[in-house]
């Protein structure tokens, strides 16, 4: 049963390995109702705030990389050895969902439902970019 | 008695027998002198049995109690990796990495204009490893630009190993790094033989001959000048016995040498003689045996020694404290060249090589670049966590591995800046030098992953770890917690708050009267401003209207699990914290509001390298993620324009930080707590007495965060953004909604449901037709 449940994770998973940006879609407007791009620097107020850190989008190849190992060893079992892999992949960009998912199946598979929430809920929250993953989190939060 | 009592009764005497009685034969001096001698046969027999127990267990048990090893986390290396050219030379350096012309093997570098080629070492921690690799890294404005391998596959991630910050170390605090004798190279044994015991090969554990020497040495000196001992007894002496000169010490010492001699092999003899062997001090801790006095004295392993490094080696066996190459160098480098001499004398090495060894310098890394594998306040952590779990006695005696957190970046930057800002702070104020403490803590965002900790201006102190234990009043540090109470209720950014003198009756009928910092009230502010500015008469009024519930309740949603005494001046953080407390608040604050434990080790691995436990990152409780942007939001105002708006006078305008300053009553504490992308850190600097000082955050505790945070990866916050957040131009002065090009409008973000409905008179700065005109073309 818990094979069958990481099995479907990952087929889910297939389509999350792009790694995107996590943080998108937040509405700026005026009382005139003029939309204003955050990333832009055309808002007075958002001009002083530093560009997008290297938590979004860049260090992709390593984040990739790192995304396959831990697919690989997922769909081999190797749930402990999937976790720490995921966690590297965090510790690079900690809004990577993808790395929740991976998290919440490695869990799910060593038998530890109540962690495999926590990594679901977390994910949730940076699911934004990733419709495909939002469904996976709510799914496998549903199943618990 | 009852026979004679039989006779009386009879009345006849007993006949005698003829036969004549045997007299008791008088045993001679011979007979005593043979039943002696078998009692003190039987008494050493004994004594000898008791002594081969002896031997015997120890030498086949475990020999020596093996301190757990500390090992920070390995450095990752990948294209965009912040890091910066003098860090990862540094670490380079503490893995001990040759530098040199052309690479060729593994743990040697080479230092290019752009960046460095490197050949890995690769490792294995419990299932986790890492192969060797040869890359070269091209190193731009503080980031790894480009990776690629030199020879071989290109990888996309290549880990240094995790470098050895220190150990765990039983009461005597001895040391070692045990080596086989297949991997010692012949002339480190040969040399030691030949020095200290020249018929090591022939003997039985004692040696008559020396014996003797010594003997007669001592005697026309009329003092004990030389030792008759062998290596065998020099081994007994330093593995079973104390060092005590006692006739029965010395007994003990040559019959356990015989014993030892009997029962086990001349290899397995020197091999243990060569681990056991005391060769120095760092600080505390008792450099034994010649595999780790190599790392310490030049920074090799023992099989990459050469000639007059072996030859200082084996001469500090003779008296590692009297020959300390750091402190006599000339009375080592005498006693190198007279162990050269031996070397050549029974030909271990030419003449050509001695004369070549004898010209070298000793060839020791320089004082300052010893490895102590300080870092008191952070192994203090480490341990603690440990004991969670495992006893002191496995910590100290198992060869544990442990592999921490500790980033060799972080924690040298935090070390180097404590001391210096301190003593700037000190000088600027006119105090009296070293009067004013600190600690600093910095964490990873998202792992909770503790990076570096200093608990005291001296960093090699191990002493009271303020990091951990000093629990003080954290002033200001406590409001994102009272407005993030607020925000999750019906409050928003732009809410109006009065900061009008406010007086609260406290526990006892108490009357308590906050004043603001400037001594001024502001009238009705924004929450934005009363948290920018840090007003305390707003900040009061506004958790007495949420309710000190609630603000204790944010405390502990944000991870802060200690009792929290529910009075009004807890509004104004008269609640006491360690350093270690506030930075798992602020984490939680840095990490959207997910707690997550603060983490000093990643896994333990026992001696033979079976994985025995991990501790993998857990999530706690989950605040609400809106909130608290919000409260980041104001967090970073409180950098740009608030109370610590002098950050940006050092740090550039790109590298986006919140934070918060804290100043206590009486100013006893000066905190700043602050977070990037990636670090989250914390500290603290105020008197050990507990004494007014005059700093405040800003003037203190905030210079020391700016200076660690310059030197630490420069990624920067962006805007916060979530589904469910919108941005919207209110009026700075009411609150109420306003426009792009309307004056003294600002930006700032809304939880959807809560945002000003009340729309603010605009006054237009910029002609409607042109602002109209520009939106089309732009």
């Amino acid at each position: 049963m818990v094979f069958i449940r990481v099995a479907l994770l990952l087929m889910l998973l297939a389509g999350c390995q792009s790694v995107s940006d996590p943080r998108h879609g937040a509405v700026i407007r005026d009382t005139t109702g003029s939309r204003i791009d955050p990333n832009s620097g055309r808002a007075a107020g958002a001009e002083s705030f530093s560009r997008q850190s290297a938590e979004t989008g860049q260090a992709e190849s390593a984040l990739q990389e790192l995304m396959q190992q831990a697919q690989q060893r997922l769909r081999q079992g190797q749930w402990w050895q999937a976790i720490d892999t995921a966690e590297r992949g965090l510790r690079i960009d900690r809004r990577q969902h993808g790395f929740y998912v991976i998290l919440a199946a490695a869990y799910t598979g060593l038998g530890k439902p109540d962690r495999a929430s926590e990594f679901a809920r977390q994910g949730q929250r940076y699911c934004g970019g990733s419709l495909r993953s939002c469904v996976i989190f709510q799914q496998y939060l549903g199943a618990n | 008695m009852t026979q004679s009592r039989k006779s009386s009764r009879s009345g006849k005497p007993k006949k005698r027998s003829k036969k004549p009685s045997k007299q008791p034969r008088s045993v001679g001096f011979w007979g005593w002198l043979g039943r002696l001698a078998l009692i003190a046969v039987a008494i050493f027999a004994g004594w000898a049995l008791y002594l081969d127990i002896q031997v015997r267990e120890k030498f086949d048990g475990r020999k020596w109690q093996l301190p757990a090893q500390v090992y920070s986390q390995p450095l990752e290396l990948f294209d965009d990796q912040w890091l910066r050219s003098e860090d990862l030379l540094q670490e380079l350096q503490a893995l001990e990495y040759q530098s040199v012309g052309r690479v060729s093997k593994p743990g040697q570098f080479r230092k290019l204009s752009s960046g460095f080629e490197i050949h890995t070492r690769g490792f294995q921690a419990g299932s986790d490893r890492e192969e060797p690799a040869q890359i070269r890294v091209t190193l731009r404005n503080g980031q790894i630009k480009r990776m690629v391998a030199f020879n071989g596959v290109s990888k996309p991630l290549v880990r240094l190993e995790p470098i050895r910050i220190g150990g765990i170390y039983p009461r005597l605090q001895q040391d070692r790094q045990l080596v086989q004798l297949r991997d010692i190279p012949p002339l480190l044994g040969e040399t030691i033989i030949a020095v200290e015991d020249h018929r090591f090969s022939d003997h039985w554990g004692v040696s008559v001959k020396g014996i003797a020497r010594a003997a007669l040495a001592n005697f026309q000196a009329g003092r004990i000048v030389q030792g008759g001992s062998t290596l065998t007894q020099q081994l007994v002496k330093n593995f079973y016995l104390d060092s005590g000169r006692r006739f029965t010490r010395k007994a003990t010492e040559a019959v356990m040498s015989l014993l030892l001699e009997l029962h086990y092999s001349k290899a397995e003899i020197l091999e243990t003689y060569i681990n056991e062997v005391y060769l120095g001090q760092s600080g505390p801790r008792q450099i034994h045996g010649f595999g780790l006095a190599a790392r310490h004295y030049f920074q090799k392993d023992v099989k990459d020694l050469s000639v007059s490094e072996v030859a200082l080696m084996v001469g500090l066996v003779k008296g590692a404290s009297y020959y300390n190459p750091w402190k006599h160098p000339k009375r080592a480098l005498k006693r190198r060249n007279l162990v050269i001499g031996v070397m050549e004398e029974q030909q271990l090495i030419s003449a050509r090589q001695a004369r070549s060894a004898r010209a070298q310098g000793l060839g020791v890394v320089p004082y300052a670049q010893r490895r102590l594998h300080a870092y008191p306040a952070f192994m203090d952590l480490v341990k603690r966590q440990l004991l969670q779990e495992y006893s002191i006695e496995q910590l100290s005696s198992e060869g544990l591995h442990i592999y921490s957190t500790l980033s060799l970046r972080t924690q040298k930057s935090a070390e180097r800046v404590l001391d210096k800002r301190l003593l700037a702070l000190e000088k600027r104020y006119g105090l009296s030098t070293n009067s004013l403490q600190g600690a600093t803590l910095i964490a990873a965002v998202g792992s909770g992953e503790v990076e570096a900790v200093v608990g005291d201006r001296n960093t090699a102190f191990a002493g009271f770890n303020r990091a951990l234990d000093a629990r003080r009043s954290i002033g200001s540090l406590v409001k994102p917690a009272v407005y993030l109470s607020a925000l999750r209720e019906n409050y928003h950014l732009a809410s109006l708050i009065d900061d009008s003198p406010v007086t609260v009756e406290g526990p006892g009928g108490k009357l308590w009267r906050p004043k603001n910092f400037d001594r001024r009230s502001h009238g009705e502010v924004q929450l934005y401003d009363a948290l920018l500015h840090s007003y305390n008469q707003a900040t009061a009024r506004l958790g007495m209207l949420t309710g000190l519930e609630k603000t204790a309740e944010a405390l502990r949603d944000l991870g802060y699990s200690r009792d929290i005494p529910q009075v009004p001046s807890l509004l104004l953080g008269s609640v006491a914290m360690s350093p270690l407390d506030v930075l798992g608040v602020y984490h939680s604050l840095a990490n959207d509001g997910v707690s997550a434990p603060m983490r000093s080790i990643r896994s333990v691995v026992d001696a033979q390298g079976e994985l025995l436990s991990r501790y993998p990152l857990s999530l706690k409780s989950h605040v609400d993620t809106r909130a608290v942007q919000l409260v980041q939001f104001a967090m970073q105002g409180v950098t740009r324009e608030g109370t610590a708006r002098g950050l940006y006078q050092h740090l550039p305008q790109t590298f986006g930080v919140a934070g918060k300053t804290g100043t206590s009553n009486d100013q006893r504490d000066s905190w700043f707590a602050g977070f990037s992308a990636r670090h989250v850190g914390v500290v603290w600097t105020g008197r050990d007495d507990n004494g007014e000082t005059p700093l405040t955050g800003s003037s203190g505790a905030l210079s020391v965060w700016r200076d660690v945070f310059m030197q630490l990866p420069h990624d920067g916050l962006a805007l916060p953004q979530s589904d469910g957040l919108e941005y919207l131009w209110v009026d700075a002065q009411s609150g109420g909604l306003s426009g792009e090009n309307c004056r003294n409008a600002r930006l700032l973000p809304f939880a959807e449901g809560h945002r000003p409905t009340a729309k603010a008179h605009c006054e237009w700065i910029e002609n409607p037709l042109y602002h109209w005109m520009k939106k089309w073309f732009s």
